[in-house]
């Protein structure tokens, strides 16, 4: 009771009953729901027959593009074909030493993508690092970077929910999502 | 949607197919992202909220025993998903971001409700809305939010007084 001399009933405010049952949600909304379905293995019935791509290539790709000043392309395959690719940079996260069960969790999860039909490539970074500028090279006074995956995905959106649903940001690391541009 | 046809949606869901759950999600998310918006007022987090409810409800889709529509079974997860979410989250949401998330056809009286509703704090919201909006007992809500019926119908009260309140003409933070 609220006091006193308070009624015991406060009629309903007019208009709650009215209020519009539907909202329409975010048209990207769908297929971030779809891509965490798929990542789940829950829904996703796509072709399966092209390889996978390994962490090892990927890595040697990353180097050269690097050098290059763009990411080499992995090579698409027909369910990933014409979509477009994110950068996902992996940082901040908890725990940064070897650990087995980490890895291992980042492998299951990067096999679940492929599983729903999404090209994913990716690496573990080691921890020493190198700034190079016009004027010399140091080494970082911070580099929390501590991987990377290139996935493919129908847009930024389904880009940052694929992020959503890792084992870095579930452990409470932080991923930066980036478009590929490709001409 | 006929329940037949549902049904079969349900089941080619249950059986992996995209395109199936692609035509449940456009049947039955409208009403879904009404209600968890409704308390969550954030969109990021309403949009969280409802993909989590899906997670679920396809996940245990095999559960489902058709005691009651699919629609009010996913509607329960998803105000469950959102009611997680609400306990973990901090600070509120800023009241402007579910206003502007609403059709632009709105008629006006109903956006200054949904403003008001939005000025609640957390628990008033979740009540009213539980009980005024979808329909839930006291009984049923104490059971949702983990409080006791008295505390549900004490703040279901208060709630319609704040709202009388925040829709009163003079009221600066509704009327805006």
């Amino acid at each position: 009771m609220t006091n006193a001399t308070a009624p015991l009933e406060e009629p309903p405010v007019p208009g709650m009953s009215s209020l519009p049952r539907d909202l329409e949600p975010p048209a990207a909304l769908e297929d971030r729901v779809v891509s965490a379905l798929g990542a789940h293995a829950l829904v996703g019935r796509r072709d399966r027959t092209w390889r996978w791509q390994h962490i090892a290539a990927a890595v040697v790709l990353f180097a050269l593009g690097a050098v290059a000043g763009r990411l080499s392309a992995p090579e698409r395959t027909p369910a990933t074909a014409g979509q477009p690719r994110f950068l996902l940079l992996l940082s901040n996260a908890p725990s940064t030493g070897p650990d087995d069960e980490r890895v291992d969790a980042y492998r299951a999860w990067a096999r679940t993508q492929r599983a729903a039909g999404r090209e994913i490539s990716g690496e573990r970074l080691a921890p020493e690092g190198r700034v190079v500028e016009p004027g010399g090279t140091t080494s970082p006074e911070r580099d929390d970077l501590q991987g990377f995956f290139v996935v493919s995905g129908a847009s930024l959106d389904d880009a940052a929910a694929v992020a959503r649903s890792s084992p870095h940001v579930q452990s409470g690391g932080r991923v930066l999502v980036r478009a590929i541009d490709t001409p | 949607m006929t329940p037949t046809e549902e049904q079969r949606l349900l089941a080619a869901v249950r059986a992996g197919e995209e395109a199936a759950f692609r035509a449940l999600y456009r049947q039955h998310t409208p009403r879904l992202f009404a209600v968890v918006l409704r308390l969550l007022v954030r969109q990021a987090d309403a949009e969280d909220a409802v993909q989590e409810a899906w997670l679920r409800a396809v996940h245990g889709l095999a559960g489902f025993r058709r005691e009651s529509s699919f629609s009010t079974w996913l509607t329960g997860i998803g105000i469950r998903c959102a009611l997680e979410i609400l306990r973990r989250r901090s600070p509120p949401a800023e009241v402007t971001e579910q206003v502007e998330a609403m059709s632009t056809s709105t008629p006006h009286t109903t956006i200054d409700l949904e403003r008001a509703i939005a000025s609640l704090p957390d628990g008033y919201r979740a009540v009213l809305l539980l009980h005024d909006v979808e329909g839930y007992s006291h009984h049923e809500i104490a059971r949702m939010l983990d409080i006791a019926v008295g505390t549900s119908k004490s703040q279901l009260f208060d709630a319609r007084r704040a709202m009388r309140r925040l829709l009163a003409p003079t009221h600066e933070g509704v009327s805006r």
